[in-house]
Order: structure tokens, then sequence, then C-alpha cells
């Protein structure tokens, strides 16, 4: 299975292999040699049944974690041998999350915590960046919830500003962890509408992992991955149920 | 990495507020032990203090006497051999120090020199009728004396005002003679010479047998007692630094031949339980200073694991592992300083509640307990550093946390 052509893609997985318990009994490959292309802009969905390998492939894909074989490219770039100082960098830099538990820090305000990838990167505040995350957050009907903790806000508010923070340092790349998936429908669907429309606005890649599979059909492009292994990847609508 | 470290300080302090009320327990437990710290090394050493200057408020820091006389064995040239010989210590007469204004005046020239002070003191027998006592005779430049032992602040009757016909004596022995101010006794010196004087003062320097013995005339008067006319029998001195008797007297010894002895020597057994008690603080110290940092890092150990999801979230979202580890050394800082904070002002309230408790009837303090501002730095000092070592481990751990498993912990 190829994917599609595209030009300089943000992100590239060549044979890439995943081995738990190396040199035990049990050691398992969990992902057995993935190639895999994206690129600038696309909206990609990542289906497949639990225990087929999304979460592990997100991961790697996401510089988390290693994988034991195989290399990841981001924005060309090999990863491989990266020091945790360069891969935390690139992190902050070139990807976004968004997990399903929304993962805001409770302890600061909604503000705060759309800047934290700024803060981790330059060790400072800075007003531009302030007033970017004001402008997020209104774009996503926040404008008046920035100085409230996350406690303070409902599950489909508190995804949004999770969405804010992985879209904050305009990275070419947002990675997502079943996003609507701890939310309602009406919540599920305010914010699969917002990737949308950030991925038309900033032209940021998507890679949305879901189980939703009506959700998926609505992306461009479609992965799905069954015992470690892409078994389709088509573009366009529609997936095989 | 940015040194300002803001970042980091802002994880850390919103994190430590986030967890109010354990912070607080923290805070407080490092603030007991650094109280006990603060408390127990200004009773001790308000309690070395006051017994150094009970010590030397009666003595001087060095003494220069002349040397002792030493029994020379005659030997014939021609008989070189000597197997053994019997030797009868010298009986030792009342001396001078030799050219003692001169060394007096080196003396005075030395930097480290606060005061000098002539002596002339030796027996002699007080008596007033029937009463018959024997003394030390004192004879002192009044002004020069009172620089190294303050007599005219333990004054109980009349004034410190030894002269030529006048004595100043101590309590005790006033008592033993029946004398007051302005009654006679008659002094009896060596080779019965003898004078009569009436008491100026009477004095109770809070040690016995100083109170009984101690007669303080001028120099001259008891040159003449004691036969030993224009001599003085030592040289007292004090100097700036107490604890550098020792090496004075000796650089004194080498320098002027005479025989220099510290206050340290005489009162080695005072030293011996001075520096055991010191000993006995340290160890104190160091144990209260391990369980504070015990302390530390168990509650930090269980605040990484409750900020394990953190931990992670920060990660993803580009946070080094070198800044994770970072926050937790931050807060390990921030609870050994608010904690000495509050253990040192606990620590100085344990230090006025003692000083307004052991208080004499006579609303005096026992002995001055007070913790210097040195002090109080020294321990928030203390407390911050082991803070931020204590606080080590947890971070490394919180530094090595994966990621992945982290984020999916919920």
């Amino acid at each position: 299975m190829t994917a599609p052509a595209a030009d300089s893609p943000v992100l590239r997985l060549k044979n890439v292999k995943k081995r738990y318990n190396i040199g035990l009994p049990s050691e398992q490959e969990v992902l057995h040699g993935i190639d895999l292309s994206v690129g600038p802009g696309e909206f990609l969905a990542m289906v497949g049944p639990s225990g087929s390998g999304k979460s592990t492939l997100l991961n790697i894909l996401g510089l988390l974690d290693q994988p034991s074989d195989g290399e990841v490219f981001i924005a060309g770039r090999s990863t491989r041998g990266l020091s945790d100082g360069e891969l935390s960098r690139l992190r902050g830099e070139r990807l976004g999350f968004v997990f399903q538990f929304h993962h805001l820090l409770t302890a600061f305000t909604a503000l705060d915590n759309i800047q934290m990838p700024c803060w981790a990167a330059m060790g400072r505040r800075d007003p531009d960046i302030e007033a970017h995350a004001q402008a997020l957050l209104a774009s996503v009907g926040l404008d008046d919830y920035g100085e409230r903790k996350p406690k303070a806000l409902s599950g489909g508010q508190q995804q949004r500003v999770a969405i804010c923070r992985a879209l904050i340092n305009r990275p070419p790349l947002v990675l997502a962890d079943e996003p609507t998936g701890n939310l309602d429908t009406e919540s599920s669907e305010q914010v699969f509408d917002l990737l949308r429309r950030f991925n038309r606005e900033f032209g940021c890649a998507f890679i949305i992992v879901t189980h939703d599979l009506e959700l998926a059909e609505k992306c461009d492009r479609v992965i799905e991955l069954v015992d470690g292994r892409i078994l389709d990847d088509r573009s366009g609508i529609g997936v095989p149920s | 990495m940015d040194l300002r470290l803001w970042y980091e300080s802002r994880l850390a302090v919103e994190f430590l507020r986030e967890g109010r009320a354990q912070s607080l327990l923290i805070i407080l437990g490092v603030g007991l032990g650094v109280a006990v710290i603060v408390f127990v090394l200004a009773l001790i050493s308000g309690l070395q203090d006051n017994l150094i200057e009970r010590t030397l408020g009666t003595q001087a820091h060095v003494s220069l006497q002349a040397p002792e006389e030493a029994v020379r064995v005659l030997r014939d040239p021609a008989e070189v051999d000597i197997a053994a010989q019997a030797v009868n210590e010298r009986a030792q007469r009342l001396r001078s120090v030799q050219n003692w204004q001169a060394l007096v005046a080196a003396l005075e020239g030395e930097s480290r020199v606060t005061a000098v002070s002539p002596v002339v003191s030796g027996p002699a027998f007080a008596r007033r009728g029937q009463a018959f006592e024997s003394v030390a005779l004192l004879g002192i430049d009044p002004a020069r004396y009172a620089q190294i032992v303050p007599v005219q602040e333990d004054m109980v009757a009349g004034e410190f005002r030894p002269t030529a016909n006048e004595v100043v004596i101590g309590n005790v022995l006033a008592d033993k003679l029946g004398v007051e101010v302005g009654d006679r006794i008659r002094l009896e010196g060596t080779d019965a010479r003898a004078g009569n004087f009436q008491i100026a003062g009477v004095f109770s320097l809070g040690v016995r047998d100083l109170d009984e013995r101690f007669v303080y005339l001028p120099i001259r008067p008891v040159q003449t007692l004691l036969n030993l006319p224009g001599g003085v029998t030592s040289v007292d001195v004090t100097i700036d630094e107490i604890f550098q008797a020792e090496s004075f007297a000796e650089d004194l010894r080498l320098r002027f031949r005479v025989n220099a002895e510290s206050w340290m020597e005489t009162n080695e057994q005072l030293l011996n339980a001075l520096r055991s008690q010191s000993q006995s603080t340290n160890l104190i110290q160091v144990f209260v200073g391990i369980s504070v940092a015990f302390g530390i890092a168990s509650v930090l150990a269980v605040s990484v694991v409750q900020r394990r999801r953190e931990i992670g979230i920060l990660r993803a979202t580009g946070s080094t592992a070198n800044q994770v580890m970072t926050v937790f050394l931050i807060q390990g800082g921030i609870v050994g300083l608010l904690g000495s904070f509050l253990g040192s002002l606990g620590g100085l309230g344990m230090v006025s509640l003692f000083t307004a408790l052991g208080a004499r009837p006579d609303r005096e303090a026992l002995f001055d307990v007070t913790a210097g501002a040195g002090l109080v730095m020294g321990a928030m000092l203390l407390a911050t550093v082991t803070g931020i070592l204590a606080a080590y481990f947890p971070a490394r751990r919180a530094a090595k946390m994966d990621p992945v498993a982290a984020i999916r912990d919920e």
C-alpha cells in the first residue's frame, strides 16, 4: 500500500516497526513495517479496531515514542538519534497534540494552557503569543473564557481550548487522538468542524485517530490499520465498514 | 536553557499552589525542623557565649609573666658523662617581668590587642582586730585594669577607686572581716611590710574564691608591700578575637621570651566542654536536616506520581526532560526556602518565649539567647539547598517518566 504522492511531506514513515519486550519470550511486534507519507494540509483519519496499533503509531508520529526499526522524517529531516532536547523542540515547533481527555493543566487558566508550548520553547512570556492565544480562543467562541481554569469549563469547551493549544505554534501537523471520543454528539460535531476549519484556514495537516467511522468519512483520506499493518489507504469519501 | 527559569518556576509555583494542603503540610514540616535547629543553636551559642563571658569576665585573654626559674646543672667540662642527676626544683620567688614598661608599650602597638594592664600581685594577710585572712593583693592601674575586668560593674558598695591608702575588696572578705566602706584594715605583706588602708569599695564578681581573696590597690603600694620595687608580676592583655588567644600567646612567647599563658590554656576543661557541646549540636542539626530532607523527598515523590498526567502533557507539548526535572527541583527549593522562613520565625519565637519564661525573679534573663541574622540566613540557605538536593531523585524520576504512559494514564 503506497501513500499518495505529496510534495515535500510534513511527515514520512519509512518501514517503521515497533516491538515490545525485545529479547524476551513475550516479544511482540505491534507495527510491521509501516510506510506512510502525509502532505501539507492533508486531513487524514486513521481508523482501526482496538489493538490494531493506532495509538502506538500516533505516539511514534508524535515523537513521544521511538520505533524499534525504520525511520520517521519530520519536514524531510530524520529524527533518528536526536537528543531529548532536540525531539522536544521538534515536537513543540512542528507538531500539535489534541488528546481524548483534553489534558489541560488544571492549575493554569485556559489562556495559559494555550500558550504552554510557546513558553516551553521560549522560556518566557510574550505579548504577541498572548494576543495570538486570545485570537484563537475568540475563533473557537471562547473569548470570555480565557481567565477560567479548566475545571470551570465544559468538556466541549476544554477540548476547544486544547485545540487552540495544539495550534498556537502554527504547526504544519496536528495529531488528534480520539478528539471527540469523550464528547456528546453535538460537541463532537462542533469540535470536528473546528478541526476542519483550522485545516482549511491555516493549511496545517491533521491526523485524526478515531473509532467514529462517520467522522472518518468526512476526512479527505482514510487509513485503516489492522494488526499493525496499513490495510487500506484511500482518498475520498467512504470507508469499508 | 533559559537561566531565568521563568517557565519552570511558574509551573513549580502553580503546582504547589494547586496542591495547597499538601504543600502547606510539607512547608510546616520543614519549618518545624528549621525552628528546632535555630532554637537549639541559639540556645547553645547563648549558653556558650555566657560561659565564655563569665570566664573571661574575671581574667585576661593572655597573661605574660616572668619565665619560671629553673635549676641549671653545673658540669665539669672534663666529666662528660652524667648518667643520672637528682634535681630539686627551685622555689619560685616573686619576680618582675623584665623591662615591663617597654613590653606594655610594644603590646599597645599590636593591632589585635584591645587592652593592656600591668599587674603586681602576691600573697598577703588582711587583719582587722582579731580577724585574720589570707588574701591576694592586686596592684593595678584602675583605668587599664577596668578594660579587662570590669570590676566597676560589680560593685555592691562604694566605688572602684583604689588609691595609695584606699583598697577595694570582695564582699566575702568584707563579711569575714566585718568591715564596710569607710572602715580600715591592715594588710601585711612580705618581710613584715604592712600598711593600714581604708575600704573604698566592695565588689561581688560572683566567684566566691575571688570575692574572698582579691584586694585591689594601685601598683605602687603593692610593690612596697611585696618588696618588688618598680616591678610587676604580670602584664594582662585582651585581644579582639578571643579564640586566637592561644596562637597570640605562642607568638608573644617567641617574640618577647616571656611566659605567656592564654585563657584557653588555663580553661582547657571549659573548652573541652564547649567543644563537646558544639559536637552534639552539630549532630542534632545533621539528624534534623536529614529528616527534613527525607520529608521533602517523600512528599515530592508522591507529587511526581500525582502529576504523571501533567508531566505527560508537558512533554507532549514540547517541554524537555530537563525542564520537567527543573520544575521539581525548584519545588524542593521553594519548600525549603518557605519552610525555613517560617521555621526561623518559629525558632525566634521559641527563643523569646524561652527568654521570657526562663527569666529570674529579678527580671534578668538567665543568659542572653539571641538568634542573629547570620544564624537565620544560614539556616534558610541550608534548608533551601537541602530542599533542592532532596528533590533530585523525585525530579529525575519525573524527567525519566515515559510521556506515552503518562498521557494514557487517565
